[in-house]
């Protein structure tokens, strides 16, 4: 069972390598979902995850009139993606298993 | 473009929010109309809906929270001033239908703005319709027992079992992942929380049909409510 949304956690994965803006993280779901989300969307879930302890405000700034915020991954937050990441894996490990499984069954009757 | 347009959907938010969010916020709305300006008009209705929503959430809770002590209250003042079935009748709906019924939609919308991470549709709405039909069956049984011709078919039965095992359903699927994730094996988890789920649902009906149960119920949603809207305002979400 999922402890985060599935945007939650492509957020917290984006954050690993190093603190990003917040049209940076809409833009970085996009090309990892291949899906664009609302950026309110985005921001929404960034605030759940500021007040989880998961991100941190990591400093704004002023570009070209328009205001850029930085996030950045917590202690917390890199446990906590640990944690759902090996839980995503056993799940897909699973899902492969029964899938194999299945195809060498319908492979044996046929 | 007009760099005041941005601006213009942030105004609904809540005045503590805008506080804290609205200048990054706004930079990323700018930022996304310049990237996307096709987009831009379903941003800004998005950006509005959110905004409205968390204008209104903690004021719903509290007033259905609030209603639901209203009706409590009401219920005890109908109680001690009249007398007689139809009185009789106001006093359960009041007491054992609207108050429940109330009090756990406040709790749903608390939930919702609560700093969990996830929302759990399933588990809450299971609740809630479990809830609702425990009242709903109270209330049928108050009709049924003083009439003097009973109905072929007495609904009261299958109504309380289905009130009973939608809530050990609602039950079971809040503790699942629990245990799930203590380590216990998926099967394991399931059974385990489905016989907890028929061990509490019952407890869980009776205490909804007891008198004290719609008042304790209507105070534990304030409670709750006020402490949410605290914890809410100190981490910023409001």
């Amino acid at each position: 069972m999922p402890t985060m949304t599935t945007l939650q956690f492509t957020l917290l994965s984006a954050l690993v390598a190093a603190p990003r803006h917040g049209y940076a993280l809409v833009a970085e779901v996009e090309a990892e979902t291949g899906k664009r989300p609302g950026v309110a969307t985005v921001y929404a879930a960034i605030v759940k995850l500021q007040a989880a302890g998961y991100v941190v405000a990591a400093g704004d700034e002023i570009v070209d009139g328009r205001s850029r915020r930085y996030f950045a991954l917590t202690t917390a937050g890199t446990t906590a993606l640990s944690v759902e990441a090996e839980e995503i894996y056993q799940r897909a490990g699973r899902a492969r298993r029964r899938i194999r499984a299945a195809s060498s069954t319908t492979e044996a009757l046929a | 473009m007009n760099d005041d347009r941005p601006s213009r959907p942030l105004k609904i938010y809540p005045r503590g929010w805008r506080i804290a969010h609205e200048a990054p916020l706004e930079g990323m709305l700018a930022e996304a109309a310049l990237d996307h300006p096709e987009a831009s008009a379903r941003e800004h209705a998005a950006a509005s809906a959110r905004g409205t929503w968390l204008r209104l959430r903690w004021p719903l809770a509290f007033t259905l929270a609030i209603g639901s002590a209203l009706f409590t209250f009401g219920a005890i003042v109908l109680l001690a001033t009249s007398s007689g079935d139809e009185a009789g009748v106001y006093v359960q709906s009041a007491l054992f239908l609207a108050t429940p019924l109330l009090a756990v939609l406040s709790l749903g919308i608390t939930y919702g703005a609560s700093i969990a991470l996830t929302y759990r549709w399933l588990p809450a709405t299971l609740i809630a319709a479990g809830v609702t039909l425990a009242g709903a069956t109270h209330v049928v049984w108050y009709r049924l027992v003083d009439t003097p011709v009973q109905p072929a078919f007495n609904p009261w039965l299958p109504l309380v079992a289905s009130a009973i095992t939608i809530l050990a359903i609602g039950v079971a699927v809040i503790l699942t992942p629990t245990f799930t994730r203590s380590g216990m094996p998926r099967a394991a988890s399931v059974t385990l929380a489905l016989l907890t789920g028929a061990f509490t649902a019952p407890m869980l009906t009776v205490f909804l049909f007891l008198p004290f149960g719609a008042p304790l119920l209507a105070l534990f949603a304030i409670t709750s409510v006020v402490i949410g809207h605290r914890q809410s305002r100190r981490h910023l979400t409001f």
